[in-house]
């Protein structure tokens, strides 16, 4: 994708959370430490947008009130809300995140990436791509599409 | 047998010998020491340069110019070298096998001292008419040719001049098409003194193609291959097309059709091709491509997408802006300017409307760039951009957006400062001078702390700006502040504010501020004493600078030595040691330590205190006592040698006598009966304070008795404070005693006395430990000093790993030893420091090694930790040349149980992944299961994290070496993301993320 014709020039940006900080509780041995929103948030904050160097934070594509922890039932849900309602890069973005999550989280939980309700045109088109087991596993197949992936998701 | 060219064999040899032009330099020494003429050689030599085989030519006129190269410079003088010479050139028309000999020669003979004047012109002229094709001979003949010119042109630049244009033809020709890395480096260092030289005239246009067929630099070094890089070729080539400011008409469109590419490599070059060009290129040319240019800049900066490039592009938009100031400036025309600044506003200004929008920054950016450029473009930004700023300011209403509007605010403000830039500069901007103090003002009091400390920041930044009236605000603001003001942020903002305004304005600043909040310290009641922290701390800022010493430090001194009251101590110390601390400058030191007398009435006023007993609170606390041994040996220490003995002849008598109340002639003893006193704190910290730091030539009275005494305090001591500096000062006091005797017999003392009670079955586990401890001291001591009694020492250290109760505090004395110790025991505290001590130290490894093999079963590990502890603190360097040595027994930490062993051994292999290309790739196989069945272990996150850690670094290894792990890592990294501890999770995310990479094309591989 060529960097000349960009969808959206000039996006709005926002803050980058601080570094979560690091509790006594998480040093200690004997404490379970259980998966919450904000560490589901910190593995995908980092992502980069793929037109933009931004992060989908910076973008607010996804925001931690928008990602759902169940531990008892071993879900997850992530909703993000892309820049504009006609991105083309939505379907990529959703993709990332998933394959970030799928790399990040313990194989247990169920994992649900979804557009965040009504900020996109094909929202249900997107939603049904992303939920299909199938069509992800089919996509993760495509070399340039898996490199491109990468090249968003692993930040150092 | 005799060597053939002292008799007349050399003929013969020659045409027999393919190989004897190594012999050349045989032949020069010869030479050099008169065993053999130059004339002799060459009358033997006769038969092969005449020969009719041309390969036989080749290999005496070899020989020949091999022998004048091995030659001292000044060796032969003009006429002789005019017949040589005369030789060589003839030569060059010869067949083409002599040809690169005869060259070799010439190179030879142009390098001599006496070189005749007319030989360029002869030379020059045989290679111009064609005899020479230079792009046909082999690459390092070709070099010679190259250097041959360079001297040439250095040498005999007025002769050359004269052969005028042919010259100049002749030479692009040579050059012409050189595609050898080596070669084009030799030409590249000469072109921009040719060019400069010699008049191109109609040639210029030529001149420039044959450079520019180079840009941008396409070069891969081939592995193994010369040592040239890109970066090289690329550096040199820029100096050639910028070479002269005729080239301007040409460099320009070509660098823009460049940077119109999508190479981002080409994008890099032309930009800093052009940076630097815009230096030598003449305004007028530079001005007829400016529309371009800036379209080609805008399009990289504005928001841009790759930061290199933005960076570099911002450059080169900086350098056109000087240029055109100049030219402004020349031509007392400002349209010059105005024209390129008026292009970058039109862009700029309408970003700057939406604060949150992606543009606004890289806007600020843009425009800051060409305000630092000249102070005629900062007057055209300022004016512009100011006012937008302001009013933006007073429109936005979230804190981030005020917050990024006031960093941009200040930003402008503070290149003004630089560039000299104020309101007398220019009416326009005196308006805005007037508003900005109270914009700022209004900031530092807005109500969230993020807006008050930018408020802060700028104004401590546009402080010139502030008259008279906004000043007197200002002030009251800031003794609000100094009183109420929490927020951390803000307050060092604030105080960075009173700092700068205190050395733009002292006089106001101690009149209005100081000397009113000096007023109220004294009356402050009991309960104020958090205000009372803040306000003195405040003060400290400013008491290192004239003439707010003089006030600021006796008042504080007073407060602690007269209000009994131990908060207000605390604070009032407190504040004295971070002045110190920070300061750095010696008036400081001179000031506290001869006006103030510090030292003694602090060390007075303990003892007073701690003999009265009236005060418990106060003289019992050990950070107060801590604080105040920071200041004594500050102040100590940085005192010459002559106050140092007069302070320790004054006071150290009084310290001891003041603690043992014995005064029978000699040296007192420390009260050794009663371990449990609450003297001793005060008394052993004060002493280490008072001598821990002095220089070694001072003497201390009767040192052998002191350090009996306080080894024994160490020992029977159960207060750690204590303990800690009886250990350190006994260490000091041994590590800076003379080299004699008395140090020997000290020490033989020392080790009868303890090297039993530590091994003794009859006595407290405690006290044998706290004595393994002493001993540990004492060995970093003499480790440290590399004294002649460290072996015993080391080595008794070695054996008590082996013990059950002593053994573990012995091994973590190996971390002791190989650590600095920042307080006392440093070359700053003139301790004998010996450069290398730590890898001495560590040469002591293989009997540690030995010893461990010989070692019961249960003490293995205390060697093991020992060991990992040397490597810790030896330098990578020695560790990795002693890698392979140690990798069994790193295997073998990595295999024990318990968990400080597995963290020091995971730390060291970590640092080694990290910080060394490669060192470990032939352990992979040996190592990567090991870490790995370490990141599920049970007992430790931190050895978890660690392992985790180290598989991180490993995935940074040559993709054909990892690949065969990448299916074993995941999976069990795969294991560790449902780790009971989320930071152990984290670290797991961030390897196995990394580890699905290898093997695929990424970026970042």
């Amino acid at each position: 994708m060529g960097f000349d014709d960009l969808e959206n020039i000039n996006p709005k940006l926002y803050r980058k959370c601080n570094d979560r900080e690091v509790t006594t509780e998480e040093e200690s041995d004997d404490i379970y430490d259980e998966f919450d929103a904000r560490e589901i948030f910190d593995l995908i904050r980092g992502i980069n947008d793929p037109e933009h160097p931004l992060t989908l934070e910076e973008l607010n594509v996804v925001k931690q009130n928008d990602v759902c922890v169940d531990n008892k039932n071993n879900e997850i849900k992530v909703l993000f809300t892309p820049t504009i309602p006609h991105c083309s890069m939505a379907t990529l973005i959703g993709l990332s995140i998933r394959v970030q999550l799928l790399r990040s989280l313990p194989p247990r939980f169920k994992i649900c990436v979804q557009i965040y309700p009504g900020t996109h045109a094909s929202e249900e088109a997107i939603n049904k791509q992303l939920a299909d087991k199938e069509r992800v596993a089919a996509a993760l197949e495509n070399n340039d599409l898996i490199a491109c992936i990468n090249d968003c998701i692993v930040v150092d | 047998m005799e060597t053939p060219w002292l008799c007349d064999k050399l003929e013969e040899i020659i045409r027999t010998d393919e190989n004897f032009v190594t012999k050349s330099s045989d032949i020069a020494t010869d030479v050099i020491c008169s065993k053999l003429k130059l004339v002799t050689l060459v009358e033997r030599l006769g038969g092969v340069l005449t020969d009719t085989n041309p390969d036989i030519r080749r290999r005496g006129t070899e020989v020949l110019a091999e022998v004048l190269q091995s030659l001292p410079k000044d060796f032969l003088n003009e006429t002789e070298l005019n017949y040589i010479s005369a030789f060589f050139v003839d030569r060059l028309i010869d067949h083409y096998l002599v040809q690169p000999a005869a060259l070799k020669g010439i190179f030879a003979v142009v390098q001599m001292e006496h070189t005749p004047r007319d030989i360029a012109v002869r030379v020059l002229k045989t290679i111009l008419q064609g005899h020479i094709q230079c792009q046909t001979l082999k690459p390092s003949d070709r070099r010679n040719v190259y250097q041959i010119f360079q001297l040439f042109i250095h040498n005999f630049t007025e002769d050359l001049k004269a052969l005028g244009p042919d010259f100049v033809y002749g030479f692009i020709n040579v050059i012409d098409q050189e595609k050898d890395a080596r070669n084009l480096t030799v030409v590249f260092e000469m072109l921009p003194f040719f060019i400069k030289t010699f008049s191109l005239g109609h040639l210029t246009e030529e001149m420039f193609e044959i450079i520019s067929c180079y840009f941008p630099v396409d070069y891969r070094p081939e592995y193994g291959d010369c040592p040239v890089t890109r970066q090289d070729l690329a550096d040199g080539l820029q100096k050639c097309l910028i070479a002269s400011p005729d080239f301007a008409e040409f460099c320009i469109p070509l660098l823009i059709e460049k940077l119109d590419s999508k190479l981002k490599l080409a994008k890099l070059d032309s930009f800093k091709v052009l940076t630097a060009g815009c230096e030598v290129f003449p305004a007028n040319v530079i001005r007829t491509y400016l529309l371009d240019l800036w379209r080609i800049i805008q399009h990289e900066v504005l928001p841009g997408t790759d930061k290199d490039v933005r960076e570099l592009g911002l450059g080169t938009l900086k350098a056109i802006v000087k240029s055109m100031s100049a030219a402004a400036t020349e031509r007392q025309d400002s349209k010059v300017l105005t024209n390129v600044t008026s292009f970058v506003l039109n862009a700029g200004v309408n970003s700057l409307g939406e604060v949150e929008l992606n543009l606004f920054l890289p806007a600020v950016h843009m425009m800051l760039t060409v305000a630092e450029a000249s102070m005629a473009s900062c007057q055209e930004v300022c004016k512009k951009v100011l006012p937008v700023l302001m009013k933006q300011y007073h429109r936005e209403n979230g804190t981030e957006q005020k917050v990024t509007v006031l960093r941009a605010l200040t930003s402008f403000v503070a290149v003004c400062e630089v560039q000299k830039v104020t309101s007398l500069c220019n009416s326009e901007l005196s308006p805005i001078w007037e508003e900005l103090p109270s914009l700022l003002l209004g900031a530092a009091q807005f109500e969230t702390p993020e807006v008050c400390k930018e408020g802060f920041h700028g104004i401590a930044v546009s402080g010139r700006i502030f008259n008279v009236s906004s000043r007197e605000i200002l002030y009251d603001l800031l003794k609000k502040s100094m009183d109420e003001e929490e927020d951390e942020m803000v307050r060092s903002e604030m105080l960075m504010c009173l700092k700068r305004f205190s050395c733009l304005y002292p006089e106001e600043v101690l009149e209005k501020i100081v000397e009113k909040k000096l007023k109220d310290i004294n009356s402050w009641p009991e309960d104020g004493c958090k205000h009372m922290n803040l306000v003195l701390e405040s003060l400290c800022e400013v008491a290192n600078t004239e003439p707010f010493t003089d006030l600021i430090v006796p008042c504080i001194l007073q407060l602690i030595i007269e209000s009994f009251s131990l908060e207000k101590c605390n604070i009032g110390m407190k504040c004295l040691r971070k002045l110190l601390e920070s300061c750095g400058e010696s008036s400081i030191y001179q000031y506290m330590y001869l006006q103030c007398d510090v030292v003694s009435r602090l060390i007075s006023w303990w003892l007073k205190g701690i003999a009265e007993e009236k005060y418990n609170a106060i003289f019992e606390n050990e950070e107060l006592l801590c604080h105040t041994a920071k200041i004594v040996k500050i102040l100590i220490k940085n005192q010459e040698r002559g106050s140092q003995a007069e302070v320790v002849s004054a006071l150290l008598p009084q310290v001891i006598i003041a603690n043992s109340g014995l005064t029978n002639n000699g040296f007192p003893h420390l009260p050794l009966n009663q371990y449990s006193s609450k003297k001793h704190p005060v008394f052993i910290v004060l002493l280490e304070a008072l001598i821990g730091s002095v220089q070694q030539e001072i003497s201390i009275p009767d040192i052998h008795q002191l350090v009996i005494d306080l080894t024994q305090l160490a020992i029977h001591s159960s207060h750690s404070l204590t303990q800690l500096s009886a250990c350190r000062l006994s260490a000091n006091l041994i590590n800076k005693a003379p080299d004699d005797e008395n140090l020997v017999s000290l020490l033989q003392e020392i080790s009868k006395k303890y090297q039993d009670t530590v091994l003794e079955d009859t006595k407290s586990v405690i006290e044998r430990q706290n004595t393994a401890l002493v001993i540990v001291w004492i060995t970093k001591s003499l480790v440290m000093r590399g004294h002649s009694e460290m072996n015993k020492w080391v080595e008794y250290l070695i054996e008590l790993l082996g013990n059950p109760t002593v053994g573990q505090v012995a091994a973590e004395g190996f971390s002791l030893i190989m650590k600095d110790d920042v307080e006392y025991l440093n070359s700053e505290s003139f301790c004998n420091v010996k450069i290398l001590f730590r890898q001495r130290f560590f040469s002591f490894s293989p009997k540690l090694i030995e010893a461990f093999h010989d070692a019961p079963l249960d003490s293995k590990a205390n060697y093991l930790i020992a060991l990992g502890h040397m490597l810790q603190g030896v330098p990578q360097e020695i560790l990795l040349m002693n890698l392979e040595k140690m990798v069994p027994l790193l295997v073998e930490s990595l295999q024990q149980s318990e968990a400080v062993l597995l963290v020091t051994t995971l730390d060291t292999l970590h640092s080694v992944l990290k910080n060394s290309d490669l060192a470990l790739q032939h352990h992979l196989q040996t190592f990567i299961p090991r870490i790995l069945i370490l990141t599920t272990f049970q007992k430790s996150m931190r050895v978890r994290m660690k392992a985790l850690q180290c598989i991180y670094e490993i995935y940074k290894y040559p993709t054909s070496l990892l690949l065969p792990f990448k299916n074993k890592v995941l999976k069990v990294l795969g294991e560790c993301l449902d780790d009971p501890k989320r930071l152990v999770r984290k670290a797991a995310v961030q390897a196995r993320s990394h580890w699905f990479l290898v093997g695929t094309k990424s970026k970042r591989r």
